[in-house]
């Protein structure tokens, strides 16, 4: 970074590693120059060198974030690549053997050294979601509740209980007391288990599928009871299982704030806790051996409590290690995580086509994990059910979306996600309603898709800033997309084009403008201020009406469009002129030209001026000046009318669907069970929070969208 | 030609009749039709509707919905006024009867 200008060739390069030398001289992309590259044998880095990046830093391969089917596959790869845990318990590498039936290597030798606060944070961050996750978790509620607990408890409530919401189906809770058992017989601990369920601390969920009620008693060998304890709740988070602890004290962190003096007093209240009695079964020996445990508990007291864990993590220098490894242990527990969906944890319909099942697997795991970004696109998918979507109401942010970084502020944002759907490249034809409540969604692709129509609920999408809807069948759009092309403070992304919009005027052939000169007497430059846009553009009109006579539609729909581009220019300048920040989304709307309105009685019926032409064929040419008056409708304007009132009562009270098909037994007049179709059809398309009503003002304003959509 | 009287009165098919004001019953153009007194219908004459195809807790429904309609009818923001889930259908059916 020495050198301005640097002009170099280098295709006399002998060694690798000389073309980075010469580049890296330059100080930016500008002043460099490259004549020639060099030849292929030198052109790459040093292999030695690969090799030494690889070792020290890669230790962790990141997983494909693209999403998809990729994502995907590399979920469903082999697990037993994860030597980068080497540091996590042993105990807990045993229950992830019992949980997931595969050894992992590599793990026995290394032992706990830096376990620490963080490395259960991390853990339980990345599991929250699972059940086998949260079963292995609690089977170790002993370190859970030396500090993760908390997190589980009070962070995610809404995780756990959804987790502890759905009950397992007999086969799992076979194998979750299967692995439960066996763990509990290796640690000699199942014998103080008389009854142990499990209960992650959230109320009301006791009666959920995660127990192992009734466990058999067993000959306790040492008294050191880890099941009993093992219920994490409330209830539980006084209690210390003091031999645990001197376990975990080397594998703790320093307490922040503890001295002689807090040594004392913590003891106290220790000692002052009520125990709870417990019942041993067994011979006499094993009593003895318990008590001489807890002589060797008392003994270790002093120093446990100096070397406990206070529950407070503060990065520091030393720490920055054992972070790394951590975050690099995290992202294999990343993908063990993934996968451990259990395959029969969710019923998918047999009767749904198979792209369809696989959605809802990526929508399903991105839920798990808490992924943002939910990629279905390229599945073929023709239709897509309110059920598939429906999980992403529940999604979570992860707080630590990608595991690159230690803990830092933002950790503590909220945990809203903002969602990116991407549908692009199906082939699907309807939007199921349910994708418009979604209402955290903030980019939405349905590009390349077969739609024919953009539900109006779109404008319920209020957070989204991008909008892909090119490549479609559309014939117009929604009149609320113009109240979302027109949000100032917002900067939004809509892309419409490609698709087969009407053009509501003719715009081949040539100008009325191109054969005098008018348009050239205008600058951008030389326009001052937004009134003086306008006079210039009223100037031109005035002066063309001078010679020619009347302007066409052609010619005004011609000169409304160039007032909006040097509004939009003038706009700009003023912005940069100010130092403001440049926002294209914040532009004017200007109304070029309208179709005549068609009004809509609330049954879906056009209502017609009476004496107007009875077309089939409907005009959605452009007028200038739409005649907005409106046709009669039934009863007065102000009130809604009985008809429409029991409509839309109707429509939210009863499932029309089924009420269509009894439709032809009732006698029930045409018009009427028109009508009722037609909210059906509404309920269909837009979810049943529209009025049957919504459709009636139906005003062609697309040119404005068309032509002044960014 | 009998005289226009201010109230006239709708007659169930269960026989229970509502006495209700003749603006107010007025909002459904077809009542309007029917006790116009043009028409020289039987309705006009005797100021007496019988509708054969409402039973009395639907005629009530659309009584008071009339007086609804009547009292809200230049207002703005208008609540909607509760319907029993259970009625709604027929009350649909007399809405498109009564176009109104």
């Amino acid at each position: 970074m020495t050198i301005d200008r640097l002009v170099i060739s280098l295709d006399d390069c002998f060694e690798r590693g000389q073309a980075y030398v010469v580049l890296s001289r330059a100080r930016s992309l500008r002043g460099l120059k490259v004549l020639s590259l060099p030849k292929d044998s030198v052109a790459s880095a040093d292999r030695t060198v690969l090799e030494f990046y690889k070792t020290t830093f890669d230790r962790n391969p990141v997983v494909s974030e693209t999403g998809g089917t990729d994502a995907i596959s590399a979920r469903e790869g082999d697990i037993s690549d994860v030597d980068g845990i080497h540091s996590v318990d042993e105990r807990i590498l045993e229950a992830l053997h019992d949980v997931w039936g595969t050894s992992l290597p590599g793990s026995a030798s290394h032992r706990p050294s830096d376990w620490s606060f963080v490395h259960l944070q991390f853990m339980l961050r990345i599991r929250q979601y699972s059940r086998t996750t949260v079963v292995s978790m609690v089977k170790h509620s002993n370190l859970v509740q030396n500090s993760g607990k908390l997190m589980v408890e009070h962070r995610f409530p809404f995780a756990a209980m959804r987790i502890l919401g759905c009950p397992p189906t007999p086969n799992q809770r076979a194998n979750n007391r299967q692995a439960m058992m066996s763990y509990l017989h290796r640690t000699g601990a199942a014998g103080a288990c008389e009854r142990s369920s499990i209960d992650l601390g959230t109320p009301g969920t006791n009666d959920s599928g995660l127990e192992f009620a009734d466990l058999p008693s067993a000959p306790t060998l040492q008294s050191l009871a880890s099941a009993p304890d093992a219920n994490a709740g409330p209830s539980a988070s006084t209690r210390k299982r003091p031999h645990e602890l001197s376990d975990l004290a080397c594998w703790s962190s320093d307490p922040l704030f503890s001295d002689a003096s807090t040594d004392g007093d913590a003891c106290q209240y220790e000692v002052d806790q009520p125990r709870r009695k417990r019942l041993v079964r067994g011979p006499w020996w094993n009593l003895r051996r318990a008590s001489v445990h807890s002589l060797r508990r008392n003994l270790v007291k002093k120093e446990r409590l100096r070397n406990g864990d206070s529950g407070v993590w503060m990065g520091s220098d030393e720490s920055q290690e054992s972070v790394d490894s951590i975050i690099s242990g995290q992202q294999r527990l990343q993908q063990l995580a993934m996968d451990d969906i259990p395959e029969d944890e969710r019923q998918y319909d047999d009767k749904k086509p198979e792209s369809e099942v696989l959605a809802a697997r990526i929508v399903d795991s991105c839920v798990e994990a808490g992924k943002e970004r939910v990629d279905i696109s390229d599945l073929a998918l023709t239709c897509l059910s309110d059920e598939t979507l429906r999980p992403l109401q529940h999604l979570i942010r992860q707080s630590f979306a990608d595991f690159t970084h230690p803990p830092s502020e933002e950790e503590f944002s909220p945990l809203t996600p903002s969602i990116q759907l991407f549908l692009s490249r199906n082939r699907l034809s309807v939007l199921p309603p349910e994708l418009f409540r979604l209402t955290n969604i903030t980019v939405l692709s349905l590009r390349n898709n077969d739609l024919a129509h953009l539900p109006s609920a779109i404008g319920r999408l209020t957070k989204l800033t991008e909008l892909n809807i090119a490549g479609n069948g559309l014939r117009h759009l929604p009149w609320e997309l113009l109240n979302m092309l027109h949000c100032p403070g917002k900067q939004r992304q809509i892309t419409i084009r490609p698709n087969p919009l009407r053009e509501p005027c003719d715009f081949s052939g040539p100008s009325p403008f191109r054969t005098s000169n008018y348009t050239t007497a205008v600058k951008p430059e030389s326009l001052g201020r937004w009134a003086d846009t306008r006079d210039v553009v009223d100037g031109m009109r005035r002066r063309y009406e001078a010679e020619h006579g009347k302007l066409s539609m052609r010619g005004e729909l011609e000169l409304r469009l160039k007032l909006g581009r040097m509004l939009r220019i003038q706009y700009l300048q003023e912005a940069s002129r100010a130092g403001r920040e440049l926002r294209l989304g914040r532009e004017e709307l200007i109304h070029l030209a309208s179709s005549a309105i068609r009004y809509f009685g609330p049954d879906g019926t056009i209502l017609r001026h009476t004496g107007a032409p009875r077309t089939e064929t409907v005009d959605y040419s452009a007028v200038l000046d739409p005649t907005a008056t409106i046709p009669p409708i039934y009863g007065s304007a102000a009130a809604p009318s009985l008809f429409e009132l029991t409509l839309r009562s109707l429509q939210t009270n009863y499932n029309l669907d089924d009420f269509l098909q009894h439709l032809p037994d009732s006698n029930i007049s045409s018009s009427l069970a028109f009508a009722i179709r037609q909210a059906a059809a509404n309920v269909a398309g837009n979810g049943n929070e529209t009025c049957a009503t919504c459709a009636r003002g139906f005003s062609g304003e697309r040119a404005a969208v068309s032509e002044e959509g960014l | 030609m009998a005289s226009q009287t201010d109230y006239v009165t709708l007659i169930s098919n269960d026989d229970f009749s509502f006495v209700v004001q003749r603006s107010a019953a007025c909002i459904s153009p077809a009542i309007r039709k029917m006790l116009d007194p043009q028409s020289m219908f039987m309705e006009a004459k005797t100021n007496t509707i019988r509708f054969d195809n409402f039973n009395a807790l639907v005629l009530e429904k659309v009584c008071e919905y009339f007086y609804y309609n009547e009292r809200n009818k230049d207002a703005r923001d208008v609540p909607d006024p509760e319907l029993p889930t259970e009625l709604v259908l027929e009350l649909l059916m007399a809405g498109d009867y009564l176009d109104c």
